[in-house]
């Protein structure tokens, strides 16, 4: 009993807190006045159902729950027509607003303490803000100018930059043509070298040659010199022999005289001296015969010496063209000599030619490797280049919708 | 008179107008100098004069490449760097004294498009006409071949630089009437404050 006679009274009282906290609060006149209208509605209904005991104990509960949903009920019928008549009440202001001043002075006064602080309020905080705008307006401006050049920088930039990756990208195919060049260049270096040494290994083989050569020419000098010594002794003995000859030729006709004196003094003999003079006559006809043969043997000597002068003249001849022969192949020793010494220069610096080209083509091919690297490089620059671009057009198109909003501020009354 | 496109071939700007090219874009001071001189004015000085069409065509790139607002930063620049004589002192006076500024700083055939001993002016670059529409509202047409955005900055620069403190000015493009950026002859600014 005593619980389901508490709920009414909670109720009230909810009803009375409500309304008295409505008042030190100070919320709006509607919602005061619905808690009022709910408290006064809740106290009737309790007070007639419990002092009256119009409704049996078992049904209290039921009483005071329809009690409160009664009251609530009548406070929203309440409200709804207190609005109704409020909106009235505001037409009337906005037509007659002395008849408003008149009719609802307090709610006037009130809405007008409204109106003119929440006036003087926006007008301070629109006040503040056009402020703000004038200094923002120059800057954002500013930073749209210098974002669009930005923007513009950027592409310059990267057109620049596919320029450089285009002109690296040329000088890396020359770069590779250049290594391809020096790698050839090297092998062919490498070959003159080797054949180089093959022309300085020949040049001595002919060096050597050449001394055979000298030292067999020496030889036939000597040789040619026996020679015509010799000939000169061959003369000297046709000489003796034609001088021998001549003494024989001297004795035959000697030989012959004494013949012809025994002829004749056969003759005078008779034929006793017919004998002797067969013998004569034998030895006249062999010292003709001898002197015949000898008169041949000189001929022979004669072309002998001819002979062995004509072979003098020509040995002699023989002589100076090996003399000729020898001079030109000492000539030639000499020039091998020097060839060789500049062969042997020219192999050496054939070979730090070589060693050089290779070296270049080693650089040529880091130079690619890192060209390669730089274009890598490049291209990822540009890349960073054309993000930063787009960033730069959308931070243009973002202070655009900056301006635009704040326009839409400015124009807003 | 279309934009970007001199009247007449003898026509001159000045040196320090030309410059203001370089103040406008003075982030990237090196751009805008090379592209001055990717269309013939190499080192610009104060006190030399260039072919209008040169600079039009610098405007053309940078209208092109660039953007309206770099156009309208180096209009600002004008009237900033200018000498203002002492007689404009207000807003009403700096925009009406815009149009003998502009003809101050162009030649014609090598002379001067304002004489300022008998306020004679030159025809052939086309104007800045000031009209008072009430108190506080000025018409500025603009009838000249230097592109939109720029004279919006030149308005907006000379009505801030003489304006009294408090005043707010707004510079808007007249959208009822034709404007350059469309191809028409002239635009249309509104100047309140």
């Amino acid at each position: 009993m005593t619980a389901y006679l508490s709920v009414p009274f909670i109720s009230i009282a909810a009803a009375i807190v409500l309304h008295i906290s409505a008042r030190f609060k100070k919320y709006d006149p509607v919602k005061r006045a619905g808690a009022a209208v709910f408290t006064i509605t809740a106290v009737f209904f309790n007070v007639v159902f419990f002092s009256f005991h119009l409704i049996p104990e078992k049904m209290l509960f039921i009483a005071a729950a329809a009690s409160v949903l009664t009251a609530f009920m009548i406070t929203v019928i309440c409200l709804k027509k207190m609005s109704n008549g409020l909106a009235e009440k505001l037409s009337e202001v906005l037509s007659d607003e002395e008849s408003a001043k008149k009719n609802f002075r307090p709610l006037h006064g009130f809405f007008e303490k409204i109106r003119k602080s929440h006036g003087d309020k926006c007008a301070k905080h629109r006040n503040e803000i056009e402020d703000c705008f004038e200094e923002i307006r120059p800057a954002l401006n500013g930073l749209a100018a210098v974002t669009e050049q930005y923007f513009f920088f950027l592409r310059t930039l990267n057109s620049k930059i596919g320029n450089i990756i285009s002109d690296v990208e040329i000088m890396n195919n020359s770069i590779a043509l250049v290594s391809q060049s020096t790698s050839k260049t090297y092998e062919s270096i490498s070959s003159l070298a080797a054949a180089t040494e093959e022309l300085t290994a020949t040049n001595e083989n002919i060096s050597v040659i050449s001394e055979n050569a000298e030292s067999i020419t020496k030889n036939a000098v000597t040789s040619t010199d026996e020679t015509i010594n010799l000939v000169h002794r061959l003369q000297e003995a046709s000489n003796s022999i034609e001088r021998i000859v001549t003494m024989i030729m001297d004795i035959s006709d000697q030989t012959k005289m004494l013949a012809l004196n025994a002829t004749i003094e056969a003759a005078r003999a008779g034929n006793l001296g017919k004998g002797f003079a067969i013998v004569a006559a034998e030895v006249n006809e062999l010292a003709g015969q001898t002197n015949n043969s000898l008169t041949g043997i000189n001929t022979n000597i004669n072309l002998m010496r001819t002979t062995s002068s004509n072979t003098v003249e020509k040995v002699k001849t023989i002589y100076s063209i090996i003399n000729d022969v020898k001079r030109e192949i000492s000539n030639t020793t000499g020039a091998i000599f020097q060839q060789n010494e500049s062969a042997a220069v020219i192999s050496s610096e054939t070979q730090n030619v070589a060693q050089e080209v290779n070296r270049i083509s080693e650089d040529a091919k880091n130079l690619t490797r890192s060209a390669d690297g730089m274009v890598d490089s490049i291209k990822a620059l540009k890349n960073v280049g054309i993000s930063i671009e787009r960033a730069t057009l959308k931070s243009r198109d973002l202070i655009h919708k900056i301006f635009d909003n704040m326009n839409k501020l400015s124009d807003f009354e | 008179m279309a934009q970007f496109t001199a009247l007449s071939h003898d026509v001159e700007v000045n040196g320090q107008t030309v410059l203001s090219i370089v103040a406008g874009m003075d982030t990237f001071r090196e751009i805008a100098l090379e592209i001055l001189e990717s269309k013939g004015i190499s080192s610009p000085k104060e006190n030399d004069w260039f072919l209008q069409q040169s600079w039009l065509d610098a405007f053309k790139e940078i209208a092109e490449n660039v953007g309206e607002y770099t156009l309208m930063e180096i209009g600002r620049q004008i009237p900033e760097n200018a000498d203002w004589p002492p007689q404009v002192n207000s807003i009403e006076t700096a925009l009406s004294s815009i149009d003998i500024a502009y003809h101050m700083n162009h030649r014609i055939k090598g002379k001067i498009m304002f004489d300022s001993q008998n306020g004679s002016m030159l025809e052939g670059i086309g104007h800045y006409t000031f009209k008072k529409d009430s108190e506080r509202k000025i018409i500025m047409i603009c009838d000249n071949p230097y592109p939109s955005d720029f004279d919006r900055g030149i308005i907006d620069s000379a009505a801030n630089k003489f304006k009294t403190k408090g005043d707010r000015i707004k510079v808007i493009a007249d959208a009822e009437n034709p404007s350059r950026k469309k191809g028409a002859d002239s635009c249309t600014y509104i100047v309140t404050w």
